[in-house]
């Protein structure tokens, strides 16, 4: 299809009700209703408006193949209602049940989770609770250790006390003052220690999977084509494996799109998304 | 392992620099000169250090003086060997 045919795609701007306001979301229909419709649950903080290029760009190609979209903004972050400072782990996981409720009172009943770094972290843990619920779990780049994403989070602020030449911190002692009831402000964002207690608590490998998930296809960065995956993901598709769960892994080539400030794409990316949706399962 | 290398592959791919990182020298300037070094750069490279190294780096550890120049930063890859 050429560049310019799926770039009129329309993503409708909407707001659908969450449990503490409403939520932004775009929405793209399916071409029909028995088709599936994928629910995008961004990333964390900075990372979720790195990414949306790319993300827009991945949806208006499903929607050119007859899937539908509903590209989820979090209460309390992006265009939803709310101050960023209230948005913690529970109410994303309550956002999402939100979104599905809202499709289901559509008509639209084959929902699948796309999630993107913490965002893929999330659409797993909302699928181990519910997992007859939704159709496939597309996990791009997952975060598979809270705290270690939490830790690296915390690490921008270091960073900037250190350009600006200020006293530095370490992220044990912001953890020490969160723990006094007080937050703090990271990249320009209000970090609570809500927040940071609900991240921090994620670890994949202690996600309670089960064989009724559908199949999760994992899609992650390498350095060269057909690298290896980090030992740490390693060890957890190992345990997986014993399981009998159904994932597949798929690497790609490409810029950290979700980290930079430049637009930039990964085609090989979405070329790979969309190949593994054409594959049995 | 060549530590030049490793860190000029760090830098082009966390922080778009393309192939202006194959001139770098030991001299070129990086924090405050590089418009692209931010402080979610600055985190990024740490990571990737990290990740690539199978190291940990304690936040004590991040200092100006470590990226100052490229030839910094690879004393202080050295370092973490």
């Amino acid at each position: 299809m050429r560049e310019s045919s799926f770039q009129e795609i329309v993503l409708q701007p909407q707001y659908l009700k969450g449990t503490q306001g409403d939520l932004f979301s775009l929405f793209a229909a399916p071409k029909d209703k028995d088709q599936t419709i994928f629910l995008f649950l961004p990333s964390f903080a900075e990372e979720l408006n790195r990414c949306r290029v790319m993300v827009a760009m991945q949806a208006r190609q499903l929607v050119a193949q007859g899937y539908g979209c509903l590209l989820l903004d979090y209460y309390g972050t992006g265009d939803s209602q709310g101050d960023f400072s209230e948005n913690h782990w529970d109410q994303w996981e309550k956002d999402v049940d939100s979104a599905y409720r809202w499709l289901q009172s559509q008509g639209y009943h084959h929902v699948a989770l796309w999630g993107l770094r913490l965002g893929a972290m999330l659409a797993l843990s909302c699928a181990v609770k519910q997992p007859e619920r939704y159709r496939k779990i597309l996990l791009w780049q997952p975060v598979i250790d809270g705290s270690a994403f939490m830790t690296q989070f915390l690490r921008l602020r270091i960073a900037m006390l250190m350009d600006r030449g200020l006293k530095k911190e370490t992220a044990l002692e912001m953890r020490a003052m969160l723990q006094t009831g007080s937050s703090i402000e990271v990249a320009g964002y209000e970090i609570t220690a809500q927040m940071v207690r609900g991240i921090d608590a994620q670890k994949m490998i202690e996600y309670p999977v089960s064989d009724k998930l559908p199949i999760i296809d994992w899609f992650e960065v390498t350095m060269e084509e057909k690298g290896d995956l980090p030992l740490a993901s390693q060890r957890l598709l190992q345990t997986w494996s014993d399981k009998k769960i159904n994932y597949r892994v798929h690497t790609y080539t490409g810029p950290f799109f979700w980290q930079l400030h430049e637009r930039e794409l990964t085609p090989l990316l979405i070329e790979r998304t969309l190949a593994s949706l054409k594959l049995a399962g | 392992m060549d530590i030049e290398k490793l860190l000029k592959s760090i830098l082009q791919q966390h922080l778009q620099l393309g192939d202006a990182v194959t001139t770098y020298t030991s001299e070129t300037p990086l924090l405050g000169a590089l418009p692209e070094l931010d402080s979610m750069g600055v985190v990024n490279i740490v990571t990737a250090i990290e990740e690539n190294l199978g190291c940990i780096i304690d936040d004590d550890e991040i200092s100006a003086e470590s990226f100052e120049t490229f030839g910094s930063l690879m004393q202080f890859i050295e370092s973490k060997i």
